[in-house]
């Protein structure tokens, strides 16, 4: 990394300045998008509540343990690497995104079940949230694991070691992210009455 | 003075560039007095004419530059000579009668009959706001697009590979891919709306970000000397936000047009973003700069470099969240702060961006390193000259803007549309002066291609 | 970390509070502005960038809040020709106060002071 860089590079948060920036900006789009969500179920409250109780609490549940265990395993990844084991380090990368994997697959599931209920982005205010803030963490979660990919490819190349682990901790720093953004989502949109 | 010989084929775009801007800016100023003068010019060029041929003006002369800022650009960072130098004259010619034809169309038939000519009832795509080009233009577009594209391509993926020639070619590949929803003409209004949109919004705050961006990273890499690696991390965080921003954004423009009311929540949230790529962009060039490992001879195009961060910032970004939001847009929908933004924006982000690559790029297709003393000192008064008017042009607009605005729609009883026209009558005028100096800016531009002196010292090699 | 590296991270982000709280964080940058400067030594860089964020925003505050408040009062608040000025005026004033603390930002992550015109160098 160029020096230039570095002078910027506060050492209290892992990986690259770069992503954090990112993580920050992504932060805030999920942020504003939550204010408004509240904003606007404190004028439809009667309305949020009774759809709430169509959402599937258990795949969510289910979705939420999928990603923390998930998080788990990417930090089990940094420690690998930090120790110089490759190997272990790419074992624990490819079990965080089989965590992701199963997320997607529950899901899409969820989904499914909504969309041939006939439900869509119109169908009312609080399917409209729900739909767009879920879906688009959907995406975020597919490339947070375009992103672990990535460093999966990187590490088997042998590109990572205990004195070059950065790019692990990038891409770690951003699933947290993916992850931590559900965790508000979920008690948020599903539970919270 | 350029690496490889077939760069110099941007110079051929750069030049009909230039051409056209200068017919852009003509037709701008006749519209500007049109105003205020309804019958000036009248039959000849009437309003409807003026402005059509100044958008079309203005989004051809942008291709020719972001065509030509390509085939500079490419080869230099694919390290290897374009794949087919022969392919990128012709298609030049072609593009450039092609052009031709079709604002002569414009102002010699009237337009109907220019539709009856081009048989657009085979394929009916005419007679929308920036998508006036017949449908025959259009297939021409399509194909010296492709053709562009497959050159530039294949120059990329036969060399070497880099962020920024990745981006540029994504963000080229998107243009062309998102024109052809040019060719989509539902009956119904609010489809064929929301399909146009597809092509405008998705365009100028989406693909064309990334265009932007890789060109004014690779400026900035040249001039500055700062490492690629900072810079590429850069573009990467610039272009994540501008897609994730941009693509959604384009809610902001369904809020009336008859499409469902959820578009008033996403549109707001994602283009109330939009302002940060841009801001990212500021941040980036402001920061290379600062960080430069040397002082480039070419001071004329560090300046339209920096000019481009800062005045996108403020055209499209500050200008744009103006009225993004769905609560104020309800009061100044296609109203005079709709042009103010469109003026800036485009101005700042495209038109500035593509005058940073000619200023950078043409001394070295003409053998030099940079421009002369004299030439840099013109081309830097030009600079001052046409963005501190454009400033004006914008301010002039906004005011014109709040005041209609207030008088038509805000107003307890609000004036009709052509009696408020003639309330912002003195901002018209006052713009009118700005567009006069904006115009002399640009001759001064042109001039200084022209203009002799002593040759720049260079500091190093 | 030495204490030069400190105060560096402490100037640069002075310099970033000093930005949000021209953008998203209004009231709550400026104050952790005024807990930086309360933390940093005199002579010191990250008093020295400090002292320019708490500068930028009070000069911010006054050209912003109370010229646009004297236009509104002086103006009246019925008036479309008050919107007209404190629209434009806000608006481009404001972006200015944000490019001037975004190249001071810039400039507090080399450590340096502020100096003259960069084109002039």
């Amino acid at each position: 990394m160029s020096k230039a860089h570095s002078e910027i590079e506060p050492e209290l948060l892992p990986g690259d300045l770069a992503i954090w920036l990112f993580i920050f900006m992504e932060l805030l789009v999920f942020g504003i998008f939550f204010i408004v969500y509240a904003i606007m179920r404190l004028k439809n409250i009667e309305m949020f509540n009774q759809y709430q109780l169509t959402l599937n609490r258990e795949l969510g549940a289910a979705n939420t343990l999928l990603l923390i265990t998930s998080s788990y395993f990417v930090v089990r990844a940094v420690h690998a690497i930090r120790l110089n084991n490759v190997s272990n380090c790419i074992h624990w990368l490819y079990a965080a995104l089989a965590g992701g994997t199963g997320f997607l697959i529950l899901k899409s599931l969820e989904y499914y079940d909504k969309f041939s209920a006939g439900i869509r982005l119109s169908t009312n205010t609080f399917y409209m949230f729900y739909l767009s803030l879920t879906l688009f963490h959907f995406l975020h979660v597919i490339l947070g694991m375009l992103i672990l990919f990535a460093i999966v490819i990187k590490a088997c190349r042998g590109a990572y070691s205990d004195q070059n682990y950065t790019g692990v901790e990038t891409g770690a720093s951003y699933w947290h992210m993916v992850d931590l953004v559900w965790i508000i989502l979920f008690p948020l949109v599903y539970i919270i009455r | 003075m350029m690496k490889y010989e077939s760069q110099g084929v941007a110079k051929l775009y750069f030049i009909a560039a230039i051409g056209l801007f200068t017919g852009q800016i003509l037709f701008g100023v006749v519209m500007g007095l049109q105003y205020v003068m309804g019958d000036f010019l009248f039959p000849e060029i009437p309003f409807n004419v003026a402005r059509m041929v100044h958008t079309n003006l203005l989004i051809v002369w942008l291709l020719f530059g972001f065509m030509g800022s390509a085939y500079f650009l490419v080869p230099e960072e694919s390290e290897r000579e374009l794949y087919a130098p022969w392919l990128a004259k012709l298609m030049f010619w072609i593009f450039l009668v092609a052009g031709a034809l079709t604002i002569l169309g414009y102002l010699l038939v009237p337009y109907a009959q220019l539709a009856d000519l081009t048989m657009n009832d085979l394929l009916p795509t005419m007679g929308r706001e920036f998508l006036e080009q017949p449908t025959i233009t259009k297939i021409g577009i399509v194909i010296v697009a492709l053709a562009f594209i497959f050159n530039i391509g294949m120059t990329i993926l036969t060399g070497r590979k880099t962020v920024i020639n990745l981006v540029l070619l994504t963000g080229l590949v998107g243009l062309a891919v998102f024109f052809l929803f040019s060719f989509y003409n539902p009956d119904n209004i609010v489809l064929d709306k929301y399909f146009w949109w597809f092509v405008v919004h998705l365009w100028v705050e989406g693909v064309w970000e990334l265009i932007m961006a890789s060109l004014l990273a690779f400026v900035l890499i040249k001039v500055t000397g700062v490492d690629r690696e900072v810079i590429e991390k850069w573009l990467y965080i610039i272009i994540a936000m501008a897609l994730i921003s941009g693509l959604v954004g384009t809610g902001h423009h369904f809020f009336w047009i008859g499409t469902p009311d959820y578009w008033q929540w996403l549109g707001s949230i994602f283009s109330a973003l939009e302002p940060i790529p841009f801001f990212m962009m500021t941040l980036f060039a402001f920061n290379v700069v600062n960080k430069r490992r040397r002082d480039h001879p070419n001071k004329a195009a560090v300046l339209w470099a920096l000019g481009t961060a800062v005045m996108a910032f403020l055209g499209a970004g500050v200008w744009g969240f103006l009225h993004t939001l769905a609560p104020v847009n309800y009061y100044t929908h296609g109203t005079q702060v709709t042009a103010a933004h469109g003026h800036m924006a485009f101005y700042g982000a495209y038109v500035m961006v593509v005058l940073t690559m000619i200023s950078y790029s043409m001394p070295l297709m003409r053998g030099q390193k940079a421009g002369n003393q004299k030439a840099q000192v013109l081309e830097m008064w030009s600079f001052w000259l046409m963005t501190v008017s454009m400033v004006f042009i914008t301010l002039f607009l906004t005011g014109a803007g709040i005041l209609q605005v207030y008088l038509q729609r805000f107003s307890e009883d609000p004036l009709p549309f052509m009696v408020v026209q003639e309330k912002v009558a003195l901002f018209y005028w006052m713009r009118e002066v700005a567009g006069l100096v904006f115009l002399i800016g640009l001759i001064l531009y042109i001039y200084s291609f022209f203009a002799k002196g002593d040759e720049v010292v260079f500091a190093e090699d | 970390m030495n204490s030069d590296e400190l105060q560096l991270k402490r100037a640069s982000k002075a310099a970033l509070f000093s930005l949000l709280n021209l953008t998203v964080l209004p009231v709550i940058g400026f104050i952790i502005l005024l807990l930086i400067y309360q933390k940093s030594s005199s002579d010191s860089i990250d008093h020295y960038y400090s002292v320019i964020g708490i500068k930028t925003n009070v000069f911010a505050g006054i050209a912003l809040l109370l010229v646009s408040g004297l236009m509104i009062l002086l103006g009246g608040f019925d008036s479309p020709w008050t919107w007209v000025y404190v629209v434009s005026y806000f608006t481009f004033v404001h972006a200015l106060f944000i490019l001037f603390a975004t190249w001071v930002l810039v400039r507090s992550w080399t450590g340096e002071k502020l100096k003259k015109n960069i084109l002039s160098k």
